[in-house]
C-alpha cells in the first residue's frame, strides 16, 4: 500500500467517523427537540386543566362570596328595619298605658271597671267572689249588689261580689278572684293591654306604616 | 510495513470510535435535558392562573362589600322612613287601640 492510499484511508476512516458522530448528535437532537415539543403540548394540556379546576374554583368562590355577603347584608337590613319597626311599636303600646292611665281618672273609666268587673265575675264563675283594685278605685262607689244579682241571673248560679280589703298595684281594671284563691281572673288595664297585644299589634302596624294614613 | 500499516488504521479507528463514544454521549446528555423546561412552563402557567384566581376572588370580596354598603345604605334611607312614617302615625294608632281597650271589646 501506497503512503497515498493509506492517508486517504486514514482520512476515509475519520471522516466517516465525523459523519456518523454528527449523525448521532443530529438524531439525538432531533429526538429531544421533538421529545420536548412533546412534553410541552402534554405540560401545557396538564397545565390547562388544573387552570381550569383553578378558574372553576375561583368562579364558584367569586359566586359565592357575593351571594353570601349580600343575603348576609340583607338579612342584617331586614333585622334592623324590624327592629326599627318593634321600637315604634313598643312605644305605641307605652303611650297607650300612660293614656290608660290618664283615661282611669276619666269619669267614662268607671263605666268600663264596672264592665269589667262584670265580665271577670263571669269568667271566675259561681260562688263568693272577690272584687281587688288599685287604691284610686277602691274609694269609688262600686254597684257589686246590683252586679251580683246580673251575674248569678247570667250564669243561673248564686254569686256573691266582695271588694277585698287588699289593694292591688295597678294602673285600673280589676282581678276578680274566689275566696279560696283558686280561681283569679286579672282584668288589670296592663293585663287586657297586654293579653290583647298579639291582636292589637297588626292593627297598630297597619296604622303606623301606612302610607296612606300619613 | 505492514505492521505499520495496520498500526496506523487501527489508531485511525480507535480515534474514530472515540468520536463516535462522545458523539453517543453528548446525545445521551440531550435525551435527559427536556424535562427542566417543561416543568417551568407547568409552574409558571399554574402560578399565573392562581394569581387570576386569586385576582377574582378579591375583585368578588370587593364587588360583595360594595353591594353590602348599597344594601345598608338603602336600609338606612328604609330606617329613616320608616321612623318618619312611624312618629307621623303614633298618635292615630295610639288612639285606635285605646279606643279598642276602653271600648270593652278586649275584655274577656
Amino acid at each position: 500500500m501506497s503512503s497515498d492510499s493509506l492517508d486517504r484511508l486514514i482520512s476515509r476512516i475519520l471522516e466517516d467517523a465525523k459523519e456518523q458522530s454528527c449523525a448521532i448528535v443530529n438524531e439525538a437532537k432531533r429526538s429531544a427537540e421533538e421529545l420536548l415539543e412533546e412534553r410541552e403540548k402534554e405540560t401545557q394540556k396538564k397545565a390547562q386543566k388544573t387552570c381550569q379546576e383553578i378558574r372553576r374554583s375561583a368562579e364558584a368562590d367569586t359566586e359565592n362570596i357575593v351571594h353570601r355577603e349580600s343575603v348576609d347584608a340583607i338579612i342584617k337590613a331586614r333585622w334592623i328595619m324590624l327592629s326599627e319597626k318593634r321600637k315604634i311599636i313598643d312605644e305605641v303600646f307605652m303611650k297607650v298605658k300612660d293614656r290608660l292611665q290618664a283615661y282611669a281618672k276619666e269619669e267614662s273609666y268607671q263605666k268600663l271597671l264596672i264592665h269589667i268587673i262584670e265580665e271577670a265575675a263571669m269568667a271566675a264563675g259561681e260562688g263568693r267572689l272577690e272584687v281587688l283594685v288599685n287604691k284610686s278605685d277602691s274609694q269609688r262607689k262600686l254597684p257589686l249588689k246590683e252586679l251580683s244579682a246580673k251575674v248569678s241571673s247570667k250564669l243561673d248560679v248564686e254569686t256573691t261580689l266582695k271588694l277585698s280589703d287588699k289593694i292591688i298595684n295597678a294602673i285600673g281594671g280589676a282581678v276578680v278572684q274566689s275566696e279560696d284563691g283558686r280561681t283569679k281572673i286579672d282584668n288589670t288595664l296592663e293585663s287586657i293591654l297586654e293579653r290583647e297585644r298579639k291582636n292589637l299589634e297588626p292593627k297598630a302596624t297597619a296604622v303606623l306604616f301606612s302610607d296612606e294614613s300619613a | 510495513m505492514v505492521d505499520d500499516i495496520i498500526k496506523v488504521v487501527l489508531k485511525a479507528e480507535e480515534q474514530a470510535n472515540k468520536q463516535i463514544m462522545e458523539a453517543y454521549a453528548q446525545a445521551d446528555t440531550m435525551k435527559d435535558s427536556p424535562n427542566k423546561p417543561s416543568d417551568q412552563l407547568y409552574d409558571t402557567t399554574v402560578t399565573t392562573c392562581k394569581k387570576e384566581a386569586e385576582a377574582s376572588r378579591e375583585l368578588a370580596k370587593k364587588k360583595a362589600a360594595e353591594r353590602s354598603k348599597r344594601i345598608m345604605e338603602d336600609c338606612e334611607s328604609e330606617v329613616a322612613k320608616i321612623q318618619l312614617i312611624g312618629q307621623k302615625n303614633m298618635d292615630k294608632a295610639v288612639e285606635l287601640i285605646l279606643k279598642e281597650i276602653t271600648s270593652g271589646a278586649h275584655v274577656p
